[in-house]
C-alpha cells in the first residue's frame, strides 16, 4: 500500500514538472495563454511534494516498520525529533526533501513574476523532474520486511541536535543553487545577458549562504561529536559540499564587479551553471558509491550511479553548448586597466577561489578517475594543506586591499589612509600573539594578514554603518573570514595534544589540569561516561567523555571545557573496565561470604565518624573468623571527600590478608568490600582508561568569524533583495504603460510576442 | 603585436603555480594495493583487507595486525599510533604507510565495523555522514 500510494504521488510529481516544463517552454516561444497551465503545474507540484512528504513523516512517526526507510533509518525508542531527521538520514529521503525544498523555490520564484519567468521556472522544472526520478527509483516508500515490529534504529551519530539541522540546511543551499544557474541559463537562452544578475543575486547570496550554514553545522558538528579533535578532515563527503561553496563565493564576487562595471559578464555567466554542477557532482561523488574504497564512511551502494552520471553529463554537455554557441554575443569587456584596482582585485578574489576549489575537485576525484586508468588512487589530505596554504595567505592579501581601492583608478592618499593605522593594528596583533607562544614564522604571517584584512574591513564597516547598513555586508563578511582564519591557526597549529593513561583512581596531570579518573558511569541511555574530575587551582570540574557501544562501533564523544581564549578538549580513547579479583565480594547487613577460608560477616555501618570538619568517613564493622578459627572483628573505613574517595584497609590480627571497604550503597545497605594480600587469591584488576587532552587556542574566534561572515551574507542579502523587489516594481509600472500606451492605440502588437506565427 | 611583460610575469606565476598543484598532486598520490600485490609497492600507499587472525601488539608496544585479501595472500601490519577502539570486532581495515622489511607500517588506519546498517533490507546507510 505505501509503495503504491507513494509511487503514484510521485510519478503524478514528475508528470506536473516536466508538463510544466513543456508549458513554460510554450509561453517563453510567444504562447502566452500557456502561462496559466505552466504556473498551476508548478502548484500542483509542490502540493504533490507536501503530499508525499507528509505520507513519508506520517510513516516514520507511526512506525510502519513494512517500510524499508522506516525500518532502516527509525525505531520505537526514538524521541520526535530524532524521528524527524530520519526523513532526511538517508539517500531516499533527502532525495525527497531536496525536491521538495526545491518546489518551495519553483513556487516562489512563479509569485516572483519576473520577465524570465518561462526560462528559469522551464530550467528548474528540468531539474526537479531529474531530482523526482532518481526518488522514484530510490524511493522512500519501498517496502521492507514484512513482519518487522521495530525498526534498526537512527545511527547513534546521527542522534545529535546538530545533525538534526545539518541536512536540511545544506539542501536548502543544495536546492536553491539551482536559482542563479536557471537564471544564467535564461540569460543565455534570452540573449539578455546583464538583466538576470539583479534577480539572481539575492537568490545567490541565500544559496551559498544556506550551503555555507550547512558546512559550518557539520563541522561544528564534528568537533562537538566525533572526538578525533577536528571540524575538517578533508573528507569527500566534506570537499564535495566545499566546491559549489567556492565556486560560489567566486561568482558572488563576479556579481559585484558586474554591476558595479559591467564587466565579468562572460564570467558570471560561467560560474552560475559551474556552481550548480559541482552540487550535482557533489551529488554523484557521495551517493553512487564510487568512492566506496576511498573512505570508511559508509557510502549507499546505490543503482543511481549511472542516472547521476547522466545528469551530470547531460547538464554539463547543454548549459556548455548554449554558452559556447552565445559567446561571441556576450559582451565581452576589458576587465581591468590598472592592477591597483578594485577590478583587479576582484578578479584575482575570482580566480583564488577558482583555484582553490579545482584543488579541492581534482583531489576528491582521484579515487573515481584513477580507476579508468589503472589502479584506483587517492589523495593524502596533506594535498589540500599543502596545496591550499599558498592560496589562502593570496586570499587573505586580496580581503586587505578593497577599503583601500577604487574602481578604475588607484588614489594613492586614499589608499595609504585605509591602510595605515590597520597596519600598525596587524603589526602590534602579531607581535602580541609571538608574544604569547605563537612562534611558527609562516603562522605568524597569516595571522598578521588576517589581522591586517580585519582591520581595513573593520574601519570601512564603521564608517558605512552611519550612511547605510545596508552596504557593509561584504565587509562584514571579510571581518567574519580574517577571525576564521586567525581561529584555525591558532587550533590547528597551536594545538597540543597529550594522552593521559590512567587506572581508577589515579590521577595524571595535562596542561596543568590535575585528571582523576573515577570510573565508567552508565547513563539512563545506556551510554557510558568515564568520569574524571579535573582541578586545576582553584577550578574544579567534572569531565565526562563518553563512550557509546553502538553496533557499529564505538561511539566516542569528547567532553569539551569552553573557555573563552580556548576550549580543553578532552577526547576518550580506550577504556578496559577491569576485573574484580576473587577477593572482592558485596554483603547486606548481617550476610557472610567465604573466601579464602575466611569468613567474613556485615555487623553494622559505623557512622562514628560523622560531624567534624574534612571528609566523611564510614565503616563497615565486620566479624571476620580467620583460617585458625579465630574470630575478630575489625572495621575498614571510607572516607567520601570532594573530588575523590579514600580506602582504609584494615589488616585481620595475625594474617597477612588485609580488608577494604570499597563502595557503600546507602540506599540497599549495601557494601563493596575486598580482600587482599592473600597469595594464590587473584588481585583485582583496576578499570583503565585512555584519553586524549588537547587545547584549542582561539577555536572561538573561528566560531565567531563563522557567525560574522553569516551576518554579513544576510546584510548583503537584504540589500540586494531590495534592490531585486524596486525592480518589480519598475517593472510593473512599465507593464502598466505598455498596457496604457496598447489601448491608445487598438492597433498596437503585445510587444512580447516576437516571433510571428 | 607586443607582448607586455605583465603578462609575462602573469604567465611564469600561473606556471609555477600548476607545477607546484602537480608536485603536492604527485607526492600526496596513494595507490590502493591489497595483500598480493603490497610487497612490491613503493613509497606511501593504502591497503585495504580482511582482517586476518587476532590482533595484537608486539614487544615495542605496537598494534599488529594482519590483512589478507579475498585470495587468500596475507600482509602483517604493524601501527604505531593511538590505540585503536573496536580493533577485536573489525572485520576489515584501511591501512595508509609504507611496505618495508616484510611488514606493512601504517601511519593511519580506519577500521570497517561490522554493523547493523550494512545488513539493512534494501540498502546500507548513505554518505550522509
Amino acid at each position: 500500500m505505501p509503495m503504491i500510494l507513494g509511487t503514484i504521488v510521485l510519478a503524478l510529481a514528475v508528470l506536473a514538472a516536466v508538463a510544466g516544463a513543456f508549458y513554460y517552454l510554450l509561453v517563453s516561444r510567444g504562447q502566452e495563454d500557456m502561462l496559466p497551465y505552466a504556473r498551476w503545474a508548478v502548484y500542483a507540484l509542490l502540493g504533490l511534494l507536501v503530499v508525499a512528504s507528509i505520507y513519508l513523516l506520517y510513516l516514520i512517526l507511526t512506525h510502519q516498520f513494512q517500510v524499508a526507510y522506516v525500518y532502516n533509518y527509525s525505531s520505537t525508542d526514538l524521541p520526535f525529533f530524532y524521528l524527524l531527521s530520519a526523513f532526511w538520514a538517508g539517500q531516499p529521503g533527502s532525495l525527497l526533501l531536496w525536491a521538495f525544498l526545491t518546489a518551495i523555490l519553483a513556487v516562489i520564484l512563479v509569485r516572483q513574476r519576473d520577465k524570465y519567468e518561462p526560462q528559469v521556472l522551464c530550467t528548474l522544472l528540468l531539474v526537479l523532474a531529474f531530482l523526482l526520478v532518481l526518488t522514484l527509483k530510490e524511493s522512500p516508500f519501498a517496502l521492507g520486511p514484512a513482519q518487522a515490529t521495530e525498526g534498526a534504529g537512527l545511527n547513534p551519530l546521527l542522534q545529535n541536535p546538530w545533525m538534526v539541522i545539518h541536512p536540511p540546511v545544506l539542501f536548502v543551499g543544495y536546492a536553491a543553487l539551482a536559482i542563479p544557474f536557471a537564471y544564467a541559463i535564461a540569460a543565455l537562452w534570452r540573449r539578455d545577458y546583464e538583466g538576470w544578475i539583479a534577480w539572481a543575486w539575492p537568490w545567490t547570496l541565500f544559496a551559498w549562504g544556506a550551503l555555507g550554514a550547512g558546512i559550518a553545522l557539520g563541522g561544528y558538528w564534528a568537533y562537538e561529536t566525533l572526538g578525533w579533535g577536528g571540524y575538517w578532515g578533508w573528507d569527500p563527503v566534506e570537499n564535495s559540499s566545499l566546491v559549489p561553496w567556492l565556486t560560489g563565493a567566486a561568482l558572488v564576487h563576479g556579481l559585484v564587479t558586474q554591476r558595479n562595471r559591467g564587466t565579468l559578464v562572460r564570467w558570471n555567466l560561467f560560474l552560475a551553471p559551474l556552481t550548480f554542477l559541482a552540487v550535482l557532482y557533489a551529488t554523484f561523488l557521495t551517493r553512487s558509491g564510487v568512492l566506496g574504497e576511498a573512505s570508511v564512511h559508509a557510502f549507499a551502494e546505490s543503482s543511481l550511479g549511472p542516472f547521476l552520471v547522466g545528469g551530470v553529463l547531460l547538464c554539463a554537455v547543454l548549459s556548455g553548448w548554449l554558452y559556447l554557441r552565445r559567446f561571441r554575443e556576450m559582451p565581452g569587456r576589458d576587465i581591468y586597466q590598472s592592477f591597483l584596482s578594485l577590478d583587479f582585485a576582484f578578479l584575482a578574489m575570482v580566480l583564488i577561489l577558482l583555484a582553490s576549489a579545482s584543488v579541492v575537485l581534482v583531489g576528491t576525484s582521484t579515487p573515481v578517475f584513477s580507476k579508468l586508468f589503472g589502479p584506483g588512487m587517492t589523495v593524502a589530505t596533506s594535498f589540500y594543506n599543502v596545496t591550499n596554504a599558498p592560496l589562502a595567505l593570496l586570499l587573505l592579501l586580496v580581503m586587505i586591499l578593497p577599503p583601500a581601492l577604487l574602481w578604475g583608478r588607484f588614489d594613492r592618499d586614499r589608499t595609504w589612509r585605509a591602510l595605515r593605522w590597520p597596519a600598525l593594528v596587524a603589526v602590534v596583533v602579531t607581535a602580541l600573539a609571538a608574544l604569547i607562544g605563537a612562534r611558527n614564522p609562516l603562522s605568524l604571517v597569516y595571522i598578521f594578514l588576517a589581522a591586517f584584512a580585519v582591520g581595513t574591513n573593520v574601519v570601512m564597516v564603521a564608517r558605512i554603518l552611519r550612511t547605510n547598513v545596508l552596504r557593509i555586508g561584504g565587509y562584514l563578511a571579510h571581518v567574519g573570514v580574517g577571525l576564521m582564519a586567525v581561529g584555525i591557526i591558532g587550533s590547528s597549529v597551536y594545538s597540543p595534544q597529550q594522552e593521559l593513561h590512567l587506572i581508577e583512581g589515579s590521577s595524571g596531570e595535562a596542561f596543568g589540569y590535575q585528571f582523576t579518573f573515577q570510573g565508567l558511569q552508565l547513563t539512563a541511555e545506556d551510554r557510558g561516561n568515564l568520569v574524571f574530575h579535573v582541578v586545576k587551582g582553584q577550578e574544579f570540574f567534572v569531565a565526562e567523555p563518553r563512550l557509546q557501544a553502538a553496533e557499529q562501533g564505538l561511539v566516542k564523544t569528547p567532553y569539551i571545557r569552553k573557555y573563552w581564549l580556548e576550549d580543553l578538549y578532552i577526547a576518550p580513547g580506550e577504556y578496559s573496565p577491569g576485573e574484580e579479583g576473587a577477593g572482592s565480594f558485596e554483603l547486606g547487613k548481617g550476610e557472610t561470604y567465604e573466601v579464602a577460608g575466611y569468613t567474613v560477616r556485615f555487623v553494622r555501618f559505623d557512622m562514628a565518624q560523622h560531624g567534624g570538619t574534612g571528609p566523611v568517613s564510614v565503616g563497615a564493622v565486620l566479624e571476620v573468623t580467620t583460617t585458625q578459627g579465630a574470630m575478630v572483628v575489625i572495621t575498614p573505613t571510607l572516607a567520601l571527600g570532594t573530588g575523590r574517595q579514600q580506602e582504609f584497609p584494615v589488616t585481620i590480627p595475625n594474617t597477612p590478608a588485609s580488608i577494604a571497604l570499597q563502595a557503600i550503597d546507602a540506599t540497599n545497605g549495601l557494601v563493596a568490600l575486598a580482600l587482599s594480600g592473600l597469595e594464590g587469591l587473584p588481585a583485582p584488576t583496576p578499570a583503565e582508561a585512555t584519553i586524549e587532552v588537547s587545547r584549542k587556542p582561539a577555536i572561538n574566534l573561528l566560531w565567531l568569524g563563522i557567525v560574522v561572515l553569516a551576518a554579513g551574507t544576510i546584510i548583503a542579502l537584504l540589500r540586494r533583495r531590495r534592490e531585486a523587489q524596486r525592480l518589480v516594481e519598475a517593472e510593473a509600472e512599465a507593464a502598466e504603460e505598455r498596457q496604457a500606451a496598447a489601448r491608445r492605440t487598438p492597433a498596437g502588437r503585445p510587444r512580447r510576442a516576437k516571433r510571428p506565427q | 603585436m607586443k607582448i607586455k611583460p605583465t603578462y609575462l610575469i602573469g604567465v611564469a606565476i600561473i606556471l609555477a603555480a600548476l607545477i607546484f598543484g602537480f608536485t603536492a598532486f604527485q607526492g600526496a598520490l596513494t595507490p590502493y594495493v591489497t595483500a598480493a600485490n603490497v610487497a612490491a609497492s613503493k613509497g606511501r600507499v593504502q591497503l585495504s583487507g580482511l582482517m586476518d587472525g587476532t590482533p595484537g601488539r608486539d614487544a615495542a608496544g605496537n598494534i599488529v595486525f594482519s590483512l589478507k585479501d579475498d585470495k587468500g595472500s596475507s600482509v602483517k601490519v604493524v601501527y604505531n599510533g593511538p590505540a585503536l577502539a573496536n580493533l577485536d570486532t573489525a572485520t576489515g581495515a584501511v591501512a595508509i604507510g609504507q611496505y618495508k622489511e616484510g611488514a606493512f607500517h601504517a601511519d593511519q588506519v580506519m577500521l570497517k565495523c561490522p554493523s547493523k546498517y550494512e545488513e539493512q533490507y534494501v540498502q546500507p546507510a548513505s554518505g550522509q555522514k
